[in-house]
């Protein structure tokens, strides 16, 4: 499968899930399908038949509202079957709407609350600097989770030890929860933040596969310093109502509207 | 209690041991690193990413041991230690130094009253107050060797007793009280957990020369609570007291009494728990000053005790 099919099918399962389970967040997992396709399609080392191998790469999506990006790509990779997706957000089900590794194959880590993933991440790459292993960690950070202190705490931690075997990726859509990273806690001078913290820093457009994989590829972007990937992306992206809107944080597409989201999808 | 616990980490180190600091440990950690420098971080004074990283190493096989004074790594990072460490069920031992008032004249900022309820709260947790320096030592060794995460393990500061005979601290066991002393007559029963063991130990003794035969139990594990131990305490003495360094709210005493839910025959009107009120004290003073004032001294103890049997 190539990985623009991977993404698309990561679009229509996520207006699907999110269709079928009344459920939030479709345009957060519209804006990261592509860099979700490009790491599980190019770049992670792992192993759907050994989803527990030890020497794995490890991926951490920590802005846990996106879960339905993750259980998508993970059964389109063969974790688990694509059947199971269809029990999103019912009751009774293992998949609940920020994502959880109980019962799920290939989840590294339940997040939903934000600012936890990158902290967990700098545990894993110190684990693995201690231990003496190859893998790489990367952990998928939405722009508003940003606004979080912890991230900060981590980003210090990981810098001052050297950890160039992890990577951050920033889904800089620019869009909260309720307004505007700009009207809300601006971020501008991200990129020039990250620097000053020492961490080494490159900006790509977060929906162009050859970006996204040629900056994957050169990981460490500096030896001993941890990278990070400032991906711009639109929020919604790939269902043209959908895109640059705050709305679909949080609405569900039903009805006339989830027809005209499947069919925008199935066409690209 | 403290110097038990870096003694047991030295003596018991094993492959996947990592000890992480929030910044302390001045001049108490020195040995270790010494001995360990690659088991040890210093994660400075960010906690919040010092229990998420633990959750990190211990997804990677380490088995983790998070340092710090009490409250600054438990209420400070809490949903770190709930979503990250106890939901998935990881080898990390939250280390907290200075429960209860042990840092009294430092004020309320270093008073962690309301830490055993809080942390007893949170699924998959276990609940470790050792009493004294020999428990301190045998339940860290137990858990260095054991991986017993998640954990949450409330030491007491320095220069607490040694109560334990070499004899007696053998039959200690994670998840089990301890009898001390026992008293031919079934009297009364002192409860203890944490850094009260040695009052509960003093309070025996006083009653003994006011003609009073008292039990003494050590409760260093309060979640999961020996609620076998407690219900036959109950069933078998007349009076029950329990002892804890801790707001009256969700801590030991109302994990005894969450033990006695659907148990028939008992006497609650014969149950004496001393605890601190929940209030934050306006007054300044050392570990004892404070524990006189807020009733859980020795003679405070008698004194009660002493009334509700004689009345």
């Amino acid at each position: 499968m190539t990985t623009k099919e991977l993404a698309k099918r990561i679009r229509i399962h996520a207006v699907k899930m999110t269709s079928a389970g009344k459920s939030s967040h479709v345009g957060s997992v519209l804006s990261i399908a592509d860099i979700l396709a490009v790491l599980y399609n190019d770049i992670l080392k792992v192993d759907p038949a050994k989803p527990d191998w030890k020497d794995r790469d490890r991926f951490i999506l920590s802005k846990g509202h996106a879960g339905t990006g993750v259980y998508a790509v993970l059964a389109e990779k063969g974790f688990f079957s694509v059947e199971i997706l269809k029990t999103h957000y019912q009751n009774g089900s293992l998949l609940s709407g920020h994502v959880s590794h109980k019962g799920i194959p290939g989840v590294e880590l339940s997040t939903g609350s934000l600012g936890h993933g990158l902290s967990v991440g700098t545990g894993l790459a110190l684990a693995a600097k201690m231990d003496k292993k190859n893998y790489k960690t990367y952990v998928l950070l939405s722009d508003g989770e940003c606004d979080e202190g912890s991230n900060w705490e981590a980003i210090l931690f990981s810098a001052h030890h050297k950890l160039d075997n992890l990577v951050a990726i920033i889904d800089y859509n620019k869009i909260q929860s309720i307004a505007s990273v700009k009207e809300t806690l601006g971020l501008d001078p991200f990129a020039d933040k990250w620097l000053a913290f020492g961490w080494d820093v490159k900006t790509v457009d977060g929906h162009n596969y050859d970006e996204l994989k040629n900056a994957l590829s050169v990981v460490p972007f500096k030896k001993n310093k941890p990278s990070v990937i400032i991906a711009n992306t639109i929020k919604g992206k790939g269902v043209s109502f959908m895109e640059h809107m705050v709305l679909w944080h949080y609405r569900s597409p039903l009805g006339k509207e989830f027809e005209m989201a499947l069919k925008e999808l199935e066409t690209q | 209690m403290r110097n038990s616990f870096f003694r047991a980490l030295e003596e018991n180190a094993q492959a996947n041991t990592v000890f992480i600091t929030g910044d302390l440990g001045f001049g108490v950690i020195d040995n270790f690193v010494k001995k360990f420098p690659d088991k040890f971080i210093n994660a400075g004074v960010a906690e919040q990413n010092m229990i998420g990283m633990a959750a990190g190493l211990a997804l990677a096989g380490k088995n983790v041991f998070a340092y710090s004074i009490a409250n600054f790594n438990t209420l400070r990072p809490l949903e770190q230690i709930r979503s990250d460490v106890a939901y998935h069920d990881l080898n990390v031992t939250i280390v907290s130094v200075g429960g209860g008032l042990a840092y009294g004249a430092l004020g309320i900022s270093h008073h962690a009253t309301e830490d055993i309820a809080i942390l007893r709260a949170i699924p998959n947790m276990t609940v470790f107050a050792p009493g004294d320096t020999a428990e301190a030592y045998h339940i860290t060794k137990k858990i260095i060797t054991e991986n017993l995460g998640p954990v949450y393990l409330r030491l007491g500061r320095s220069g607490e007793a040694t109560i334990h005979s070499e004899e007696s601290i053998k039959k200690l066991k994670p998840g089990k009280g301890l009898p001390l002393i026992e008293s031919s007559n079934k009297e009364i029963a002192l409860l203890s957990t944490g850094g009260m063991l040695e009052t509960a130990v003093n309070v025996c003794t006083r009653l003994k020369k006011k003609g009073i035969e008292s039990s003494v139990y050590s409760f260093h594990t309060v979640k999961p609570m020996d609620v076998d131990l407690v219900q036959r305490i109950f069933k078998e003495y007349k009076y029950v007291a329990s002892m804890e360094e801790h707001s009256c709210i969700g801590g030991f005493s109302s994990a005894i009494l969450e033990s006695l839910v659907g148990f028939a025959n008992i006497k609650l009107e014969n149950f004496i728990p001393f605890a601190l009120p929940s209030e934050f004290t306006s007054k300044v003073g050392d570990q004892n000053y404070l524990r006189n004032i807020y009733g859980i001294s020795p003679e405070k103890i008698v004194e009660k005790v002493y009334e509700k049997i004689k009345s």
